[in-house]
């Protein structure tokens, strides 16, 4: 019961360590070997190196299940540019290390969350190899609780439709159309083969994809991605692997603190033997500033799944999702955030229940 | 003669504060006299700024600096370049710090902005017209709607 405890003093001696680091933070870089400021990590300048992360402690009661009390996520960020045309980035994350059952091993709940080198070719095309987040959608690629606006997931970005993580070799371009920036990211992903089974955690076999993106104005934009892969769940010694197909659609606005997001996807599974699946589903969510850096968020989310067995069965679920919620954020880097989800049919995918979370960069 | 020498002082300081205020309301984007460009867009330096762009076209890395995030003239260079104020520029900073991006170095006088582009390869900054010497050269200019005769009195 005290490891319970433990958790929320740990947050409040962070705030009030954190509040004294914002009021000591200067912003002239010029004579210090190190710099450190709140939500934007320790930098070395000589070293080109930053050294950053952050954490995500939560507490969830969701219907006909026991309430978890967990500290889900506790990242580290290190970046080194050694020179201006190379960038290593990794991740190294400690996954819900702490919750209601104790203390796990720490080394066993250790995992690479991202590693990869950025090398520029020219201003506007680069290449990335090494483990990275999937470019599908807008969600997956910027998931880390202080950056989102609920503690839970809309379904559409979770890994039942995709891999989260790809281990391979992505191309990007970057172009101003009329004043408006194009973006276009081509990767290819071999990850059976290119990530140490210790990490233990991969879900494509082989995927290649597309992710364009174009800022309509600076409020607006708007993108579209494309991903086939397979993966060795699937594996049917009779048919081999299937390949699976996803679509998708999305828009950003952001004006003033309000803001409007929506993904949306469609998800095809070849047949394995006489089996096929089909997915699509969509979010909207709105998020509108009620003033003391206290915002409402409001989601709505649909999933259709279809599964059929030529002459044998065949079944269709549909779900509809709601979620209302606030997030205070008293600091630019923290966020406290207590939403409620609800919804029709969404037992088994996204139960309904009581989510209550703080996460903060450091 | 007395009366048509302080009509004529009269003139000049009207001149001079007419001037001043036209040119209180630009705001000059600069580099250091050694460096090969020239001249730059609106959305290249929105670019630079957004870390979006990370090297020129020679290969070499762009140096953008800013003055400290309550400068007025700061202020006003955000809202014309990103037409975002600073403070929600720093919701777009904490996204690009998950992907292992930071955002451009800020120094806490126009008198540190000249000495460092003077002196770093790639280091593009923002001054007042009032505040232009030798060190830098113009490569950008920048109307914007707010008055800014105040920051020529720092």
């Amino acid at each position: 019961m005290r490891k319970l405890f433990a958790l929320p003093v740990m947050i409040v001696l962070s705030v009030l360590l954190c509040q004294s680091a914002v009021a000591e933070h200067n912003d002239d870089h010029a004579d210090s070997w190190y710099t450190y400021h709140w939500g934007r990590g320790l930098t070395l300048p000589a070293a080109n190196l930053n050294i950053g992360g952050y954490f995500k402690g939560s507490y969830n009661r969701l219907e006909n299940q026991r309430e978890t009390f967990a500290l889900d996520d506790l990242s580290l960020f290190i970046t080194w540019t050694p020179h201006a045309r190379l960038r290593f980035f990794t991740e190294i994350e400690q996954h819900n290390w702490i919750n209601n059952d104790g203390v796990e091993n720490f080394v066993d709940k250790l995992n690479i969350e991202r590693l990869f080198v950025d090398f520029l070719i020219t201003d506007s095309s680069s290449f990335r190899f090494g483990k990275f987040l999937t470019p599908f959608g807008r969600w997956n690629t910027i998931h880390s609780a202080p950056l989102v606006w609920t503690t839970n997931r809309p379904v559409v970005t979770y890994d039942v439709a995709f891999a989260p993580r790809a281990n391979g070799l992505m191309y990007n371009y970057t172009r101003i159309v009329d004043e408006h920036n194009l973006d276009v990211s081509i990767y290819l992903d071999n990850s059976t083969n290119l990530e140490p089974k210790s990490f233990n955690n991969v879900t494509f076999d082989k995927a290649a994809g597309l992710r364009i993106n174009y800022e309509l104005t600076e409020e607006f934009q708007i993108g579209t991605s494309y991903l086939a892969y397979q993966q060795l769940a699937d594996l049917d010694p009779a048919t081999g692997l299937p390949v699976h197909h996803l679509f998708g659609l999305d828009f950003l606005w952001q004006h003033q603190g309000y803001e409007l997001m929506l993904e949306s996807l469609y998800h095809m599974r070849g047949s394995t033997g006489n089996r096929s699946l089909e997915e699509k589903g969509l979010y909207l969510q709105g998020v509108a500033p009620l003033g003391s850096k206290v915002s409402a968020v409001a989601r709505y989310e649909y999933f259709d799944t279809h599964e059929s067995q030529t002459f044998s069965y065949s079944s269709s679920n549909v779900s509809h999702i709601g979620v209302a919620g606030l997030a205070w954020r008293p600091y630019l880097p923290i966020v406290f955030k207590s939403e409620y989800r609800f919804g029709d049919n969404n037992r088994s995918i996204a139960p309904s229940g009581l989510f209550i979370s703080v996460a903060m960069f450091f | 003669m007395i009366l048509q020498t302080i009509a004529r002082l009269l003139l000049f300081l009207g001149v001079i504060s007419y001037s001043q205020r036209l040119w209180a309301d630009d705001i000059l984007v600069v580099m250091g006299q050694a460096f090969a460009i020239e001249k730059i867009t609106v959305k290249e330096l929105a670019n630079i700024y957004r870390r979006r762009t990370v090297i020129n076209s020679a290969g070499e890395r762009w140096n953008p600096i800013n003055l400290s995030a309550n400068d007025p003239l700061r202020i006003a260079f955000a809202q014309k370049i990103f037409q975002q104020s600073p403070e929600i520029m720093e919701v777009y900073w904490n996204t690009q710090y998950f992907q292992g991006i930071m955002p451009p170095y800020s120094v806490n006088s126009v008198e540190a902005m000249l000495r460092v582009l003077e002196t770093t390869p790639g280091a593009v900054g923002y001054i007042s017209p009032c505040h232009l010497d030798k060190r830098v050269k113009v490569v950008l200019k920048l109307s914007v709607g707010d008055d800014l005769a105040a920051v020529c009195n720092h």
